[in-house]
């Protein structure tokens, strides 16, 4: 076992698959299998956020809705501990799963396509309740006007349709049907991705107050680092189906142990014209999932590849308290951190640069607009 | 420096059946040669507008680029330039520019391929239409760009089809495709905002090295403030159809003057330094057939004044070489000289 729990932790996964058949020919036999999600165990604790990355395909998005039952998994077990006491989420059916959906929510990425357009705000903000047959006409009502406000919304909204709001007022709306039956977790599904930077800090703003607020635990899917990084207090990092790392967020970026979240924090663009590091630049592109490769299945992008993370998978297992890591060199490689870009951009500063003011009018040693990009070193070193 | 495009004053309007929208509102910018102009804004700013009205393809009607644009391509050293806006978009001469000299990548390049013909048909298209070359020597040209860009095998996947390579292999497919032709201008919309960020990482990586290769001048269009930052020579931020901010690459990071520029990089989380609570920009961008009159940022500026409620803002210089449209500076800008104009360039 990878993971160990302790009495705080909310939901346990353990070892869960999900593979989605390929199918061929006119008899639509299976002939393959996309291991969309391939062994993977972690767990969250009772009002944190764990933060989920990677790139697209890595199955971020299909552990969120496998563990709420979205999809059907393949194999494994999730277990939420509620305070009536553990349930397996995929030994439970009908009426049972019903009631326990309450506990689980989620919110999709893509603000447009997951409100209904025929229905009003109100309508799909009561909709949860109006399922579990919750409180009267009334009732429901007075709780729409709560939760809108709750998210910023003016209660009076209630009666309009979603085509009359912008993107980040329609992320809030469902954020408030996703609140309605006052769940425990809730499965973020890259909720500010498909939004503009300045609505992205408010929607990201109001999570965190609504968290707080509520008592609420977050398994936050994204692949923003500095999202994740912002939000998170743990932080999990996925590679074709996989976990390869999990742990404290500010631990993942100062003290990375897989080469692979190492690679994904070099890759970041950095905000700051006046440093710019060298990067680890991946070759190639990520494996099929059909047909990942042999051993570790990060070794054919890896630059620390060694023969036996071609022939032998790596275990999933802690190296230092509460950091997992799957690489066979955990123990021995020592990985830029962020601390690192950090302290170089340090260094690069103070060398020959004056104290980047932000009010002062210090742009006069930058000359003129042309010649000042090309030769930042050099400048007044 | 040696200007290659010049904006002046662009305007373009799209005349719909609920009302007239000013994508590009009064835009002025510089393109120098070999350098990499950075436009930045949030959707809605007009930033991809103002890409396709240098490329000759708004669509007319309803779109229209207003009397009194102009869009300088200083086509050849030491002549006088061409206004591309006096050209028939679908014209010879434009055609001849459009594709060859001025060549752009999209932000998709899931759908700005042809999914039926391939690859290799698709560059050997581009280069038959502009350059008087025999179909041959047109694939071997096709080829050597697919290596350039850094795919593996060129010979063997000039002749697969889109479907059979990944989004990363796809945009760098666009940009064999746009650089087959050796443009003197790249026009990149948004070019890897599809894309992860370690292939994301390959792109610009590839950009820069094919730039000095290639000698070309870039105008990267970007949301995303580290792209610009990591690629840009000069950057313009843009905001409604206006430019807000105007100046080099590090000036603008270090010293940023538009309340909007500021609110832009306060709203961004960091991947290094302190965790601390975002600030977001209040409210949202106004709807494009009801602008506030006045400084279009002014509904959800901190520092909003009267003066901001009445009248827009001109871009003057408020430092030197670093220009901002927004009445806080207006002062500072009164007292110098006006040399505004000239020192940008």
């Amino acid at each position: 076992m990878a993971t160990k729990e302790n009495k705080n932790t909310l939901l346990e996964v353990h070892n869960l698959k999900k593979y989605f058949p390929v199918r061929k020919g006119i008899l639509r036999r299976v002939v393959a299998h996309v291991k969309a999600v391939d062994d993977v165990s972690f767990f969250i604790n009772k009002g944190e956020t764990l933060g989920m990355v990677g790139e697209s395909g890595c199955g971020k998005t299909t552990v969120g809705r496998t563990l709420l039952r979205l999809l059907e998994p393949t194999d494994g077990s999730v277990t939420l501990h509620t305070d009536a006491g553990a349930v397996d989420l995929f030994q439970v059916g009908g009426r049972a799963l019903k009631a326990l959906r309450k506990e689980l929510q989620i919110i999709f990425q893509d603000p447009y396509s997951s409100l209904n357009p025929r229905m009003t705000v109100g309508d799909i903000i009561s909709e949860p309740l109006v399922i579990h047959k919750i409180g009267s006409a009334n009732e429901r009502e007075a709780r729409v006007a709560e939760l809108l406000e709750a998210v910023g919304l003016n209660p009076q909204y209630a009666k309009r349709y979603p085509h009359e709001f912008s993107g980040g007022q329609r992320q809030r709306i469902g954020i408030a049907r996703a609140l309605a039956l006052d769940p425990q977790l809730i499965v973020c599904d890259e909720p500010v991705s498909a939004l503009d930077v300045s609505i992205q800090a408010q929607v990201i703003n109001l999570l965190e107050d609504l968290q707080k607020e509520f008592g609420l635990t977050f398994l936050f899917i994204a692949h923003d680092l500095s999202v994740v990084r912002h939000i998170s207090d743990r932080v999990a990092v996925m590679y074709l189906g996989k976990v390869v790392e999990m742990c404290e967020t500010e631990e993942l970026f100062q003290k990375p142990l897989h080469p692979y979240t190492e690679a994904l924090l070099s890759a970041a663009p950095i905000p700051n014209p006046e440093y710019q590091m060298e990067r680890i630049i991946l070759q190639g592109d990520v494996p099929s999932p059909v047909n990942p490769p042999s051993g570790c299945y990060f070794h054919p992008r890896c630059q620390y590849a060694k023969d036996i993370c071609r022939e032998k998978a790596p275990e999933f297992k802690e190296y230092i308290d509460g950091h997992y890591s799957a690489c066979h060199f955990s123990d021995e490689l020592t990985l830029k951190s962020v601390r690192d870009i950090e302290q170089e951009q340090k260094a690069y500063q103070s060398n020959g640069q004056s104290a980047p003011a932000a009010t002062a009018p210090a742009a006069e040693e930058a000359p003129k607009s042309d010649d000042a990009p090309e030769a930042p070193a050099a400048e007044d070193a | 420096m040696v200007k290659l495009i010049e904006v002046k004053n662009l305007r373009t309007s799209f005349y719909t059946e609920d009302g007239v929208v000013k994508a590009v509102d009064g835009v002025d910018f510089t393109i120098d040669r070999q350098k990499t102009l950075g436009i930045v804004g949030e959707s809605g700013c007009g930033k991809s507008i103002t890409s396709l009205s240098i490329m000759g393809l708004i669509p007319v009607p309803p779109g229209r680029i207003e009397q009194g644009s102009e869009i300088l391509y200083y086509r050849n050293e030491g002549e006088p330039p061409i206004d591309l806006t006096q050209l028939d978009a679908k014209g010879k001469e434009y055609r001849s520019i459009r594709g060859n000299e001025i060549a752009m990548i999209f932000q998709e390049p899931m759908t700005s391929l042809n999914p039926v013909y391939t690859i290799g048909n698709q560059i050997i298209e581009a280069v038959m239409l502009h350059q008087n070359v025999s179909k041959k020597e047109a694939r071997d040209r096709a080829i050597a760009m697919l290596e350039a860009v850094g795919i593996p095998l060129p010979d063997q996947r000039v002749d697969e089809y889109p479907h059979q390579l990944s989004g990363g292999m796809r945009q760098r497919v666009m940009i064999a495709m746009a650089l087959s032709c050796n443009p003197t201008l790249l026009v990149a919309d948004e070019p890897t905002t599809a894309l992860d960020v370690t292939i994301q990482a390959q792109i610009l990586e590839l950009m820069k090295g094919l730039q000095d290769k290639f000698h070309m001048s870039i105008m990267m269009i970007t949301h995303n403030l580290g792209v610009v930052a990591e690629t840009a020579d000069d950057i313009a931020v843009m905001y409604l159809g206006k430019v807000v901010e105007y100046t080099d690459v590090r000036s603008l990071f270090r010293d940023p003057l538009h309340p909007y520029t500021q609110g832009l990089l306060e709203s961004i989380p960091a991947l290094t330094g302190e965790k601390k609570r975002l600030v977001p920009i209040k409210g949202m961008v106004p709807d494009p057939f009801n602008i506030p009159p006045g400084c279009p940022f002014e509904p959800r500026c901190p520092h909003a004044m009267d003066i901001c409620r009445q009248k827009m803002p001109p871009l003057t210089e408020a430092r030197k070489g670093h220009r901002t449209a927004c009445w806080l500076y207006e002062d500072e800008a009164n007292a110098k000289p006006e040399s505004a104009p000239a020192a940008a360039e």
